[in-house]
């Protein structure tokens, strides 16, 4: 089943049938504290959109991009998630199975570093591993509005093997998916996990107390 | 209301029209309907008359969602042991104003309607202290305000202005709750000069509407009862009776943050849109052959996915389909949740979204999962798939890109956007001369048409205005006390009648000083075009 092209999933498969063609699905999930940019983050490197005004995401989105790292074919399946906290016991729904987390903060707000730690504690403890976890220190054009100094951030991720990247998504975002992308195991096997993984697929005893109370 | 009583009304209701429905006399009628059909007095009447705590115990017997989750899955879901509510917060029906009329009259004068302080007209805004906050011109100037708060007074929302500015006025509302209900007995509302402060108790929670508008104390109640279900939309019945019984003094607002959209908007929804007063929804006009082929490819489509409970396809404010579980209908009320919801959310036109929806009427006890997702960006017709599983985001994805591909293969996409972009009908258009606008709602299928509105009622003043005049109208003839069939009033600026059938509600305005009897022609009009306007098909999954 690894790699069965699923709707819009075909379409990513190129016609001569080389190696190199092969395409990887991931599940990339973003979590983090409400009005840090998450949202802001995935429409940009899916859309190329940026909007000044976002309104909160409610309940999470689904969004898939294709990309294209040393020769190749990746394809993000991308959950962003609400921040607040009622959304906040759904959230193993999500990362349950996801090959990559982007933890997403602030710079200029200490608290949403403080959230963004608790998240990465969570995955630690909950994700499936292995997972590749980034720290994106976001609003990062808010510079002069800068609370979470850089090193401060970095020094966290060395400690607990994140990737960290700072972005902006009104110009950058694209680096942060491609570093993810890089460090993520490429073996056809690895990426069809994807597939095992996904939202729709729980064990039985979970299902049964699926409903939301 | 629990929702086992839901069927069960509309079982009743269904066995009567087979007898009593003659073709010609409900125009729009079906044997069957896809929605609970109710009034929205009758909503009122209910929400009156049964205490808190009966209609808690009900709600949380019978969860219709465990239940459906019951009967696919053949387990056994945990039975939630939230039935015995203690609170007993609604204890005697009485209007009670003697005692605290002095009270109020300082609560307005204080608020809203004082008009004497001239030197604060004078300060500027944004420069005055927090706690004289609520003597900003601009802020006492609003027609209608709107507040949540705990019943131990702690400010969940205010529509307009800062909470936190506010906490000395949300003291006074939760003060004189309190002070009523020392008394075993209940406020409902006050009036003072032309404001009117009404009060909604609903368990953990107090609403509170203070308006000058023409509305009547119980379409405010109506409104209130809106902005409540609203907030248990987003966190279920059942969590915020626990969150209270956990923590009597929680900051809600934690628990509703980035929801205040979903409440400001309902509000503004409310003073532009006739289908809450009516109860009923609007459908998007298309032939009766579209509509039933894209109701059939949902049906074929989505037959297979055992926990979907309902299809909703709607565009521009009105229903395009409605496809359900065959034993579960919708609330009508629960599906302008569903249309505010959309409307508020730019967000879904992004992406597909999963999103845990909870329907009171239908269960307020628990969350149903909807993936919502516009048909494409060439058709900005909006699909929910509500489903009890939280599991199944990704075979509502693939059935919905099959959908699409369906309908666009048998057209029915251009068809919708035909209709979304084609110019609504006018009043002018139905050859009753004179006659500028109407409201027409076929009671059996809690469904209503209106004409688009034509000058004098193209500008936002007037077509508020002609609202007013409709609510003004409903209040009339489903006046408790002695309801109307038949009215006919003549206005400075217009004439309106106002007719009540045992199936029909017909409202309209004509131009001034015309005789009620060439305006009954309309039903035939409607009859006319039946199929084009109203909703019948049945879809089942």
């Amino acid at each position: 089943m690894a790699n069965t092209p699923r709707a819009g999933g075909a379409g990513a498969q190129r016609p001569n049938g080389t190696v190199q063609n092969k395409v990887c699905q991931f599940k990339l999930v973003l979590l983090g504290e409400s009005a840090v940019g998450k949202s802001s983050l995935v429409l940009r490197f899916v859309k190329g959109q940026f909007h000044e005004y976002q309104e909160s995401t409610i309940g999470a989105a689904f969004l898939t991009q294709p990309l294209r790292v040393e020769d190749t074919a990746v394809k993000f399946e991308i959950w962003d998630t609400a921040g607040q906290e009622r959304y906040h016991s759904l959230a193993p729904m999500y990362y349950r199975g996801a090959q990559a987390a982007i933890v997403v903060y602030d710079i200029p707000n200490q608290d949403t570093f403080g959230r963004a730690k608790n998240w990465v504690k969570e995955l630690h403890k909950q994700a499936s591993p292995p997972i590749v976890i980034a720290l994106a220190g976001n609003k990062a054009d808010l510079a002069n509005k800068r609370v979470v100094e850089f090193e401060e951030a970095q020094q966290y991720a060395d400690e607990n093997r994140l990737l960290i990247m700072e972005t902006s998504a009104k110009t950058m975002v694209n680096d942060i998916f491609l570093a993810i992308a890089k460090k993520l195991p490429k073996s056809e096997a690895k990426g069809g996990a994807a597939e095992e993984h996904r939202v729709g697929a729980v064990p039985t005893q979970q299902r049964a107390s699926g409903c939301c109370k | 209301m629990a929702s086992e009583g839901l069927c069960q009304d509309r079982n009743n209701t269904d066995n009567n029209e087979e007898a009593d429905v003659v073709p010609d006399f409900e125009p729009g009628a079906s044997l069957e309907s896809m929605l609970v059909t109710t009034d929205s007095f009758e909503e009122l009447e209910q929400e009156m008359d049964s205490s808190f705590d009966e209609r808690q115990m009900k709600e949380s017997t019978t969860s219709t969602i465990s239940e459906i989750q019951e009967e696919l899955n053949d387990t056994t879901i945990p039975e939630d042991s939230s039935s015995d509510q203690d609170d007993k917060l609604m204890e005697n029906d009485e209007v009670a104003c003697k005692n605290f009329a002095e009270v109020a009259s300082q609560l307005s004068e204080t608020s809203l309607t004082s008009n004497e302080d001239g030197n604060t007209a004078a300060t500027p805004v944004g420069s005055l202290p927090e706690e004289e906050y609520w003597q900003n011109p601009e802020w006492k100037e609003r027609k209608k305000h709107v507040f949540i708060l705990s019943a131990a007074g702690k400010p969940i929302y205010s529509r307009y202005g800062s909470e936190d500015k506010l906490v000395t006025i949300f003291g006074v509302m939760q003060a004189l709750v309190s002070f009523v209900q020392t008394n075993q007995d209940t406020i409902r509302s006050i009036n003072a000069g032309n404001t009117k402060f009404v009060f909604l108790l609903k368990g953990p929670i107090i609403l509170v509407s203070v308006s000058r508008t023409t509305e009547s104390a119980s379409q405010l109640v109506l409104q209130l009862t809106y902005v409540y279900n609203q907030v248990v939309s987003v966190l279920t019945s059942s969590q915020l009776t626990r969150i209270y019984e956990q923590r009597r003094n929680y900051d809600l607002r934690r628990l509703l943050a980035g929801a205040e959209r979903l409440i400001d908007h309902l509000l503004n929804f409310m003073e532009r849109e006739p289908a809450f007063l009516l109860g009923a929804v609007k459908c998007l006009p298309l032939t009766p052959s579209v509509r039933d082929s894209i109701t059939q490819t949902i049906v074929q489509t989505c037959g297979k996915i055992k926990n979907l409970v309902f299809a909703i396809l709607l565009a521009k404010n009105q229903l395009i389909t409605l496809v359900r579980m065959k034993k579960y209908f919708i609330h009508p009320a629960d599906l302008h949740l569903i249309f505010n919801l959309v409307n508020s959310s730019e967000s879904f036109k992004a992406a597909e979204s999963w999103t845990p929806i909870c329907l009171p009427k239908f269960d307020s006890s628990g969350f149903l999962h909807g993936h919502v997702s516009y048909l494409s960006d060439d058709c900005q017709a909006c699909l929910l798939l509500l489903t009890v599983d939280r599991d199944v985001f990704f075979t509502l994805s693939e059935a919905k890109q099959k959908i699409v591909e369906k309908l666009r293969r048998g057209n029915c996409l251009e068809a919708i956007n035909e209709s979304v972009n084609r110019a609504s009908y006018t009043a002018s258009q139905v050859g009753v001369p004179e006659m500028r606008h109407f409201l027409y709602k076929c009671k059996s299928t809690a469904q209503f048409w209106s004409p688009a509105l034509e000058p004098p009622y193209h500008i936002s003043e007037e077509s508020e205005r002609l609202l007013g005049l409709y609510q003004a109208l409903h209040h009339r003839l489903h006046a408790a006390s002695r309801p109307l069939k038949l009215l006919h009033q003549q206005l400075d600026k217009e004439t309106m009648l106002g007719w009540v059938s045992a199936c029909i509600t017909l409202s309209k305005m004509a131009k001034p000083n015309r005789s009620y009897a060439t305006t009954t022609g309309k039903a035939s009009y409607m009859e006319s075009v039946r199929g084009v306007y109203w909703l019948k098909g049945l879809g089942y999954c």
